[in-house]
């Protein structure tokens, strides 16, 4: 029989139990949709679960996998990658970040053509899905603490000890080698394609995560004082304003922000590589994203650029604030969320800010304010955000907003 | 500036989950500006052989709690400089692991450092907004912070830091918070307890530095914790600000921010 859909075409060997499991996907988020509920994601993966408890290692049998994981850019890279492998065929990837089974089994129920897969996974639930999902790849970006959530950054660095050794040997581990907790996580794994990922945050590693000596660093470089871990030499960096890798180089036109998107797209590059994309058309096909689920949303007011940047914990705050250049303006924008809100502004490093416009905003502008009075960094406070925009001389204006405040103005801009 | 030097030193901060704690070493340097004297934050390393030294732990309970207890109790130039008078300030993760026996998250007994009289076990999770009373003995205000910790302190022959008006603080026999024991202060509070109760710190500096220490609070500090007061007063869960406190993103206004 031909199936009813043409889309089932690539699916057929797929069990007719897990193919009603996946309708049942579609279905349950298009209602969640319908219903106002959120995006879906969530709910349609629970939905086809209960048709078929299975369903993703089915799904997923049929597409060479990459996960991308870590703390920071995990939706962003996930975004690149899908991107660049775009160029082999269709992608199934989890576009809007929902990383657990239930946001994986979606994602490929709304691709069933899919011969590729694109998938970002929590930190805690990755050695479980890649279990069931055989990915070719795993990218391992970074590990830092989030206050805000309630797994500990000692207990996922832990399980990704004991787990990621035991990957099974097809797999190919791409990881950070400027992040000394990726490196102890990955000090038994052989094989490992190295990046240089860079970053500002070494609040998580200023001791060693296996002796606790004194973490010693020049540059990007580190090395424990006493014990044998260090940098692994990085297959993959970044070079003025290009990728370089062991098959050469290739100049990256980004359209989004900040050092982080640059890393994020030498990862993606070094994951597309293995699955045997073409790397000049891979880094095209990076151009072409220049919005992740409203992160980075650019839009005009009056005469200036606005562009959004969400920050959600310590290392995030610290790296925004050197998004832009010279003649930017920086909007710190927070709005209550729990007691912990404002916490991760306080762990975070601001002094990237010293000497450019800044403005602290939102209902949580006098933490903001306070904050960058005990750092002497010049600014002016201002309540809502896009007020401080008619002010700024020119430039882009980058508004660095907490999770609320990033809801608030994706929502307004919507 | 010349004269007395200081380092406010954060104590193993990969042992620690952070809550906003390392904000605590900035409040330090900045009001040890304000007293004219200069101060260096240490982060996970050690202080330099001259000058005072304040000690910060903090975060929350993890399982590395029973490794920081054993690197501090075995860390003799640490409990040396609290023997001849340096100040401790440890919050949530660090107020347990500095009494003398704690329960650590998996349930397990460890010896603490014993720097404080007390004990602590483990219990359900207390995660909210804190409000003290005025400590008048030790010169403080009504105190703003927040809490997220699974332990309960019985204290022994130690006072407690502050008396609570709302949270639950040591939650285990009174309705305080923390513990204080020469120039050693164990509590519950975040927010970063400093940032907002610039008093406190100053209560620490002027035990470092041997002298009695009175500058007002901040503009910035008193504005931050009337709000975070009136906030919590209105709704203890924390949240309340999320319903009435949205600014808005300035395209559609809803109002006075």
């Amino acid at each position: 029989m031909e199936p009813r859909q043409s889309t089932l075409g690539a699916a057929r060997a797929v069990p007719l139990r897990t193919r009603l499991a996946a309708a049942g996907a579609r279905n349950g988020a298009r209602l969640s949709r319908a219903l106002g509920r959120g995006d879906g994601s969530t709910v349609g993966g629970v939905v086809a679960r209960r048709i078929d408890p299975a369903a993703l290692s089915h799904l997923a049998a049929h597409a060479r996998t990459a996960l991308v994981t870590g703390t920071n850019g995990k939706t962003t890279t996930t975004q690149l990658l899908a991107a660049a492998l775009g160029t082999l065929g269709p992608v199934a990837t989890n576009r809007l970040g929902s990383n657990m089974a239930e946001g994986l089994v979606t994602a490929f129920a709304e691709r069933p053509t899919a011969t590729l897969a694109a998938l970002e996974v929590d930190e805690s639930y990755l050695l479980l899905l890649a279990d069931d999902l055989q990915p070719e790849v795993v990218v391992v970006l970074n590990l830092s603490s989030e206050c805000t959530r309630g797994t500990m950054t000692s207990t996922v660095l832990e399980q990704w000890r004991a787990g990621l050794p035991h990957l099974d040997a097809a797999c190919t581990v791409v990881a950070n080698a400027d992040d000394p907790l990726v490196a102890y996580a990955l000090e038994r794994r052989a094989g490992v394609v190295w990046v240089a990922g860079g970053g500002p945050w070494t609040q998580d590693s200023t001791q060693c995560p296996a002796c606790h000596a004194t973490m010693a660093r020049t540059g990007h470089d580190w090395w424990c004082t006493g014990c044998d871990l260090s940098r692994p030499s990085a297959e993959w960096s970044l070079s003025q304003g290009a990728a370089v890798g062991t098959r050469g180089r290739v100049p990256l036109h980004l359209d989004l922000p900040g050092w982080w998107s640059r890393s994020n797209a030498l990862f993606a590059l070094a994951a597309a590589d293995v699955l045997g994309v073409d790397l000049s058309a891979g880094a095209a096909a990076l151009a072409g994203v220049a919005d992740v689920g409203g992160r980075y949303r650019r839009f005009d007011l009056g005469s200036h650029t606005v562009r959004l940047v969400m920050v959600k914990n310590a290392a995030s705050w610290t790296s925004a604030c050197s998004v832009g250049g010279p003649e930017d303006t920086v909007v710190l924008a927070a709005e209550p969320f729990g007691v912990k809100d404002m916490a991760p502004l306080w762990d975070a490093d601001l002094s990237d800010l010293r000497g450019r416009h800044v403005v602290a905003a939102g209902h949580r502008r006098a933490d903001i304010a306070l904050r960058l009075e005990m750092e002497g960094i010049a600014h002016s406070v201002i309540s809502a955000p896009l007020d401080a925009v008619p002010a700024q001389a020119g430039g882009t204006v980058y508004v660095v907003a907490n999770y609320t405040s990033f809801l608030d103005a994706r929502q307004a801009l919507a | 500036m010349t004269g007395p030097r200081l380092s406010v030193v954060v104590l193993h901060p990969h042992l620690s989950q952070p809550q906003g704690d390392v904000g605590n070493a900035l409040a330090l340097a900045h009001r040890a500006r304000l007293h004219g004297v200069a101060a260096d934050v240490v982060v996970g390393g050690r202080p330099p052989a001259s000058g005072s030294t304040i000690y910060l732990l903090g975060g929350l309970s993890t399982m590395d709690q029973a490794e920081l207890a054993a690197l501090l109790r075995t860390d003799d130039e640490f409990l040396d400089a609290v023997a001849g008078g340096a100040p401790v300030l440890a919050v949530g993760s660090g107020y347990e692991v500095v009494v003398n026996e704690f329960v650590d998250v998996d349930g397990h007994v460890h010896p603490g450092v014993g720097l404080l009289d007390a004990t602590a076990t483990r219990s359900s999770v207390l995660e909210g907004p804190v409000v003290t009373r005025p400590a008048v003995a030790l010169g403080l205000p009504a105190m703003s912070g927040f809490e997220s910790h699974t332990g309960r302190v019985h204290r022994g022959m130690s006072p407690c830091l502050a008396e609570l008006e709302l949270g639950a603080g040591n939650a285990a026999d009174d309705q305080t918070d923390g513990t204080v024991s020469g120039h050693v202060v164990g509590t519950y509070l975040h927010g970063p307890v400093l940032v907002r109760n610039p008093e406190l710190a100053d209560l620490l500096l002027g035990w470092a530095l041997g002298a009695d220490l009175h500058e007002p609070a901040d503009a910035g500090a008193e504005q931050l914790r009337a709000q975070r007061i009136e906030e919590d007063r209105a709704d203890p869960t924390g949240w309340a600000g999320r319903r009435y406190g949205r600014t808005g993103l300035g395209l559609r206004r809803r109002g006075p921010g």
